[in-house]
């Protein structure tokens, strides 16, 4: 890569919650929304909003299916996802030193 | 959490930290779920893999569809318990897990093309099961540990 790495941060992801749900998705196959909610610490409108905007980008994919009657969402990262936040995440080592 | 202010690039990087560590705790539960499932449904093919030795549907349809019976009936259960706690599962763990189901299988159906050899004595019997089951049991013991 010859592009400096601050060109190659992605801003969709300089967005705290977004940049938190990326990370912790990164772990994972895939969580669900109350877990996500609780490890986040954000209200569900605002976690919903910004899983919303990141399945518009194609960076998470979310099922939403029934557990008994209950209603329940998953989320998980998309290939597409997972490789534009890796190379975020790389460039911000790279930016910091720690790469 | 502020929603909207952006980071710089060292907030960034502490930030993600943060909630890698939080969803490690998160995920810890998923993994020591998905790992007891494991070690159920590993012992449940496994007995059923070894009680079938007994229970021959050529030599008793009886007990051969009570035991197919209980069986479905088990896994069934597992499956919805499961079904109900399930919440997270840490990257990797449903590939992991659908490779020791397999495999199980596998030995499964080995064993059940073996039920011609008529195995009785009870040390092969449980030999057999824990064959069939040792996929599951191994994956789901490592899960559990995790």
């Amino acid at each position: 890569m010859n592009s400096h790495a601050r060109e190659r941060l992605n801003d969709d992801f300089s967005n705290p919650v977004r940049l938190s749900i990326m990370g912790s998705l990164q772990t994972a196959d895939e969580v669900d929304f109350k877990t996500l909610k609780l490890a986040l610490g954000v209200s569900d409108s605002v976690l919903s909003r910004q899983l919303s905007a990141l399945e518009e980008r194609d960076y998470v994919v979310i099922r939403k299916g029934f557990v008994g009657k209950r209603p329940r969402t998953w989320a998980k990262l998309s290939a597409t996802g997972r490789t534009a936040f890796n190379e975020h995440v790389q460039a911000l080592r790279e930016i910091t030193g720690l790469s | 959490m502020s929603e909207e202010k952006p980071l710089d690039p060292e907030q960034q990087l502490r930030a993600l930290g943060k909630a890698e560590a939080e969803m490690g705790r998160a995920l810890a539960y998923g993994s020591r779920l998905l790992g007891w499932y494991c070690i159920v449904l590993g012992l449940t093919i496994g007995a059923l893999a070894a009680i079938l030795q007994l229970n021959r549907p050529d030599k008793h349809v009886f007990g051969f569809w009570l035991v197919i019976t209980l069986y479905v009936i088990v896994i069934v259960v597992q499956s919805v318990v499961y079904g109900k706690l399930y919440r997270s599962l840490p990257q990797g763990y449903s590939t992991r897990y659908r490779r020791a189901f397999v495999m199980s299988i596998v030995f499964y159906a080995i064993s059940i093309a073996l039920l011609g050899l008529e195995l009785s004595h009870w040390a092969l019997l449980v030999l057999l099961g824990l064959i069939v089951a040792a996929p599951l049991l191994i994956t789901g013991t490592k899960m559990v540990r995790s």
